[in-house]
């Protein structure tokens, strides 16, 4: 594939246009980092030494090049909030935040498309999924918080109400089941929504009316024909869908008390903690366009004219 | 144009109630109500928004209290009434100022192109890989917590939302017939782009900014949910749903389902208003 170099620069270039934005609208930030880390008891002019020490009294391009220099090399600043390296701290939490979203991004896939292809298998079902997407589309991550904290964790007790789990896998997926699944409810229905209309624009296109009357079977058209350029829009939503599960990992861990990157954002936002702020905003960043890139490149492995048009 | 010969039926009641979408006339009208109730909150409402009584906390819904009392004994129904104004008025102005700079920066890209139109493009493109929420959460690290800092970045955050819907439908008005005429007429690219361009687009601006409207309220909401944005004791849904967690904890779900079934309803009808404007489009009379 020779156009997968294009595809990966540009995303290469979105990232680094994007960190510089998001490190010099950080450093518009009241309060000063120098005087926060001197502490109350210091000296105007030690303060001064440690101003000049951290490189603040320099231009913001100058310190936004050395920030991503020492960050390619995996330093990431100090927490002022836990006094702790902030690559050893975000570290073990990205691991938490990686098995939530992987997890929902699962069910995203398995139950979005699944319920988008469900009218296609049986047509009387095609109003109940209308009404379901339209409903799910409409439900925020965190009031899907609340319902399934209520309903399966307090009334019928078959999950934890909140935290995390330091034990194997398995009890960590039970812990967050329903952190995943109110995550992803909101997106399972618009992938569904996307699906079956995108199935069912395919499905009255000429070529497929040509293939049934050629005499094709019935799953063969569906699975060539069909399913093949409907996976298109399906495969860009799922790419937008992954990107934005890391953002909402934010409210959800919130939501469930689960000690990943996403509340940790939040309370370092809270402390004013930016090295933290700065470190995990991008995390994000790279999210968004690592999963649109790799969207993008499935694309262009499945569509053969688009490689044609992007290379143009 | 041929609306000169029909012009006498085109208002008539028939031809009115044939064209009117029904669903969209219900949604609309429970919207507008919705509306109404909250500017209306002084009157409606039953007690203070932010009337404690200790003795009369974590009330049960009964007939003093429809929606039953929060853990500081305050009445949830006159809370989700007051708390309507700030969960209505911060989506409207994020998708107003997201709708001005998508509507101008797309226009004007597509009108003038060239350097300008590619930079502008790029700039988009790049904003839009920035999670909205994350936009928020970054602004309230540097403005500080309130409705203000999310808004404004909430509205920075739709606008390449926005811009790219209506690129296509920018991109076709540019080269038909009426655009070209304009020029020819010697009108300048001004006059043409806001009193001929724009009013043409305006129709795709509608759905797409109904159907924003509803994340941006989700959005919103959220970063009130985390603690922010609106502050307590200020009443917001968002904030209801968040001090409502506690006391769901403790065995009195009311305000947290309360708040964050109205959020979920409001949504609903704001997608389906936006899903019908947007069929009307496909659809043309």
């Amino acid at each position: 594939m020779k156009e997968a170099p294009r595809v990966v620069g540009r995303g290469l270039i979105t990232l680094l246009v994007a960190s510089f934005v998001i490190y010099l609208a950080l450093s518009l930030a009241p309060g000063d980092p120098a005087t926060a880390l001197a502490g109350n008891r210091a000296t105007p002019e030690q303060v001064e030494t440690l101003r000049q020490q951290l490189g603040l009294d320099r231009p913001v391009v100058v310190r936004y090049a050395a920030w991503l220099a020492a960050s390619l090399h995996g330093d990431l600043g100090r927490s002022l909030q836990f006094r702790q390296d902030t690559a050893s701290l975000i570290e073990p939490r990205l691991g938490v935040t990686f098995l939530l979203v992987g997890y929902a991004f699962l069910l995203i896939l398995v139950f979005g498309i699944g319920l988008g292809l469900l009218p296609s298998v049986r047509s009387w079902l095609s109003w109940p999924v209308v009404v379901v997407t339209a409903l799910g589309i409409s439900i925020p991550a965190f009031v899907a918080a609340m319902i399934l904290i209520q309903v399966f964790a307090l009334n019928l007790g078959w999950f934890p109400v909140l935290g995390t789990s330091n034990g194997d896998l398995r009890d960590q997926l039970w812990h967050l089941t329903l952190p995943a699944i109110a995550l992803a409810i909101s997106w399972v229905a618009y992938v569904g929504q996307i699906t079956r209309a995108s199935v069912r624009e395919q499905a009255g296109k000429e070529h497929v009316d040509t293939a049934r009357g050629r005499g094709l079977a019935p799953r063969a058209i569906f699975s060539k024909h069909v399913l093949r350029n409907a996976a298109i829009p399906i495969i860009t939503i799922s790419g937008l869908a992954l990107a934005a599960l890391v953002a909402g990992s934010i409210v959800v861990e919130t939501a469930f008390g689960i000690g990943g990157i996403g509340s940790l954002l939040v309370t370092s936002v809270l402390a004013k903690d930016y090295d933290v702020v700065l470190a995990i905003s991008m995390i994000f960043v790279l999210a968004f366009v690592v999963a649109t890139t790799v969207a993008d490149l499935a694309l262009v492995a499945l569509d053969p004219r688009l490689r044609s048009k992007m290379s143009a | 144009m041929s609306t000169l010969a029909t012009a006498p039926h085109e208002w008539s009641v028939g031809t009115v109630l044939r064209r009117l979408d029904p669903v969209l006339t219900v949604v609309t009208v429970v919207l507008v109500a919705l509306v109404v109730v909250a500017i209306c909150a002084p009157f409606l409402a039953p007690y203070p928004p932010e009337q404690i009584d200790l003795l009369d906390a974590n009330q049960a819904p009964s007939a003093a209290h429809l929606l039953g009392t929060d853990s500081l004994g305050r009445d949830i129904l006159s809370r989700l009434i007051y708390g309507a104004r700030l969960t209505f008025l911060g989506p409207t102005l994020i998708i107003l100022l997201a709708t001005i700079a998508g509507v101008s920066l797309t226009i004007s890209s597509v009108w003038i192109g060239g350097t300008y139109d590619r930079i502008v493009s790029r700039a988009l493109d790049i904003l839009f890989a920035i999670p909205g929420i994350l936009v928020a959460v970054i602004a309230v690290a540097i403005i500080g917590p309130g409705l203000i800092a999310p808004v404004i970045a909430l509205s920075l955050a739709y606008t390449p939302y926005l811009a790219r819907v209506l690129r296509s439908v920018a991109m076709r008005e540019r080269h038909l017939a009426y655009i070209e005429a304009g020029t020819l007429m010697g009108l300048s690219g001004w006059a043409i782009g806001w009193r001929h361009l724009v009013p043409n687009v305006m129709p795709m601006v509608r759905a797409q900014a109904a159907l924003a409207f509803g994340a941006a309220l989700v959005d919103l909401a959220a970063v009130s949910y985390i603690g922010l944005g609106v502050q307590s004791p200020i009443p917001e849904w968002g904030v209801m749903v968040a001090e409502g967690q506690a006391a769901l904890l403790n065995g009195y779900p009311w305000q947290a389902i309360s708040a964050g079934i109205a959020i979920v309803v409001v949504v609903l009808l704001v997608n389906v208003a936006g899903e019908r404007l947007a069929l009307r489009l496909e659809r043309p009379r």
